[in-house]
């Protein structure tokens, strides 16, 4: 139970961040408390709202939760109507004033407390631009593009900056492993994927093709931001394409049974024979 | 083509949902029916409908196809019927148009900054992009289920066959959106990012606007203010990655931001409501479809949604002096423990 009750404040902690906005919950569950004549919303908004947060924090049901799953417990605080109460206790506020003028300095007041105490979603970092309205990069849609054939899905190994859009815009290429790999938490393990990632500076070209290879990837796409130790045309495959700053590379070995099968489109065997008819004079 | 495919898009999700909307609200009171009321209640439908079409066909491993089919045909035979059943709402809805020309002028202005505030998030959702590393495996399980015709039975992640993932089965609303996706032909990123992720937003403020109305039923000139706190403080509630608001304004297309962002506040709205003296029968509808709509946003809802409702069914009947209001009021979450037995039996 103790590490359960430690659990519960972790969340309460993690969730409310050092602002100001848990506090602000409960000083106005305790205005309305004092204030609310209503005994219908007195029921759901204070008996409720207090009811529910003590059985999510009492250590019984919050030990059962976890078992169902630890790591979301911290949901169980969306059922507590922190922005309503505030809100409307703000709103309470205001009307026990008589001029316009108290009225909207408290408004302005609550909004200022909110905006310094918390913090505005749109700063967030991970918000930018969008320049498709799929919402995903589009190099991720260039290189899908590349490599998705009209009659068949191939298997392709992407870096990793790439692969939580991958899927995201097609279904039509297969990936030996996915934005699952990426997550430390779920201990996934892969060689090709070491190979490609174990070096943030190098990729080591022949053990990337040999972990390509065993995975049945027909495709390799290196990104131009990294060197490369070793050269992918001595491991058998071929430059189809270069697009947007990465390299999309055939293995030969699949070319030859696709094409036998009349399973690639057309583009692709025109710089594939030309790859080859290159590869032969230079042979020579 | 392209046109024809946003215009049924487009009709997906604003005409569809209000005109199913109907059924509910007329047997509401005149208080909720309003058009956002009509709104919110035609969304809560078209979940209710989904995961009770969805959920039996997906554990069956059956097509996609079986479901699209099923479920538009469930619609297509509910339009007609609901927009019979509602030909007399709209003078309802005329008297609330009438009534804005009644405001004061700073409770229009208020109206206005509040709309302004909200058309500038929608916007925002649509010209910006936010990196969420779940959206590859929600969108992709909804382009991976269009693609390949069937149902969390292919790893989002990789496209091999695996197993039924049951975890995610009875929670399926990006199968949802691949829904709307396969119906308009346009791609389920596109839906969700561009699409639900602005509509999903004027749904979650026409929730709260209801709250709003039944907070301050007697206070008309305030509803503004309230509003115009509650889409600051839900711009300014990313305090945290975990807060609801940081869910419901970041991850609104996702089944978590949906759960945070609607179904709770949805709930609560019904709560209030029938904590009342005189219950509509719409309102206990549309509480039922939000019980079994927090389902189909998220698995935490086994645990969330009969504890809200046991401790609000306890509370209110107390209040009410009636025992069998308060089983009534659990009652209407036995569908979603129903399937919490399912999903520990599958899980």
């Amino acid at each position: 139970m103790t590490a359960v009750m430690k659990t519960i404040i972790e969340d309460i902690i993690l969730y409310n961040n050092k602002s100001f906005l848990m506090p602000l919950f409960l000083i106005a569950l305790l205005f309305l408390w004092l204030t609310e004549t209503d005994r219908k919303l007195r029921v759901v908004l204070l008996y409720l709202v207090t009811a529910i947060a003590a059985i999510f924090l009492c250590p019984l049901y919050a030990w059962i939760g976890m078992r169902i799953d630890e790591e979301i417990y911290y949901r169980v605080f969306w059922t507590l109507p922190i922005g309503i109460l505030v809100c409307y206790s703000t709103v309470k506020l205001m009307m026990r004033f008589r001029l316009a003028v108290s009225k909207a300095l408290i408004l302005i007041l609550a909004i200022l407390v909110i905006g310094i105490n918390g913090e505005l979603v749109y700063t967030n970092s991970f918000h930018i631009k969008s320049v498709n309205a799929y919402h995903i990069p589009q190099q991720v849609i260039q290189v899908a593009d590349a490599i998705r054939q009209e009659n068949y899905k191939p298997v392709a190994v992407l870096p990793a900056e790439l692969l939580p859009f991958l899927r995201q815009y097609t279904a039509d290429i297969y990936t030996p492993y996915g934005r699952n790999i990426l997550e430390p938490a779920w201990t996934f393990h892969n060689a090709l994927y070491d190979a490609m990632e174990g070096d943030s500076a190098v990729y080591d070209v022949a053990e990337v093709a040999k972990c390509a290879r065993n995975e049945r990837c027909a495709f390799v796409v290196l990104s131009c931001a990294k060197q490369m130790k070793g050269s992918m045309e001595e491991e058998g495959y071929f430059l189809f394409r270069f697009e947007e700053g990465y390299f999309i590379y055939m293995d030969y070995n699949y070319y030859w049974v696709y094409k036998e099968q009349g399973l690639l489109d057309q583009d692709l065997i025109e710089i594939g024979d030309m790859r080859m008819d290159a590869a032969t004079v230079s042979g020579e | 083509m392209e046109i024809i495919r946003w215009a049924i898009l487009l009709v997906l999700v604003l005409p569809v949902p209000f005109f199913l909307g109907f059924i509910p609200v007329k047997h509401m009171n005149s208080l909720q029916k309003t058009p956002a009321m009509t709104y919110v209640c035609g969304w809560f439908v078209s979940f209710f409908i989904f995961e009770l079409v969805a959920v039996p066909l997906i554990l069956l491993e059956k097509s996609f196809t079986l479901l699209v089919v099923l479920y538009t045909a469930v619609i297509g035979i509910l339009l007609p019927v609901s927009l019979w059943q509602g030909r007399q709402l709209w003078r309802a809805y005329m008297q609330n148009i009438k009534g804005i020309r009644d405001l004061p002028a700073a409770v229009k202005i208020g109206w206005m900054i509040f709309f302004l505030l909200v058309v500038f998030q929608m916007a925002y959702a649509v010209v910006y992009e936010y990196y969420d590393g779940d959206d590859a495996y929600y969108i992709a399980t909804a382009v991976i289920t269009c693609d390949f015709d069937s149902m969390y039975v292919r790893d989002a992640y990789t496209g091999y066959l695996y197993p039924l993932d049951a975890r995610h089965a009875f929670s399926p609303t990006p199968i949802y959106q691949a829904w709307l996706s396969r119906i308009s032909g346009i791609a389920p990123a596109v839906v969700a990012h561009s699409v639900l992720a602005p509509v999903w937003l004027m749904f979650m403020y026409c929730i709260y606007g209801q709250i709003g109305d039944r907070l301050l039923w007697n206070k008309k000139t305030y509803r503004p203010v309230f509003m115009i706190l509650t889409a600051v403080w839900l711009m300014f509630g990313n305090i945290s990655l975990y807060t609801s608001e940081t869910f419901a304004m970041t991850r609104t297309w996702q089944g978590k931001g949906m759960m945070a962002g609607m179904v709770i506040p949805a709930l609560f709205l019904c709560l209030i409501y029938l904590a009342q003296e005189t219950v509509s029968q719409g309102m206990w509808m549309l509480f039922i479809c939000v019980c079994l709509s927090a389902v189909l946003a998220t698995s935490v809802s086994f645990m969330i949604v009969p504890t809200v409702t046991g401790v609000a069914a306890v509370l209110i009947g107390i209040k009410k002096r009636s025992l069998r209001f308060a089983a009534e009021l659990f009652l209407c979450c036995v569908p979603c423990l129903l399937l919490a037995v399912c999903y520990m039996i599958v899980k």
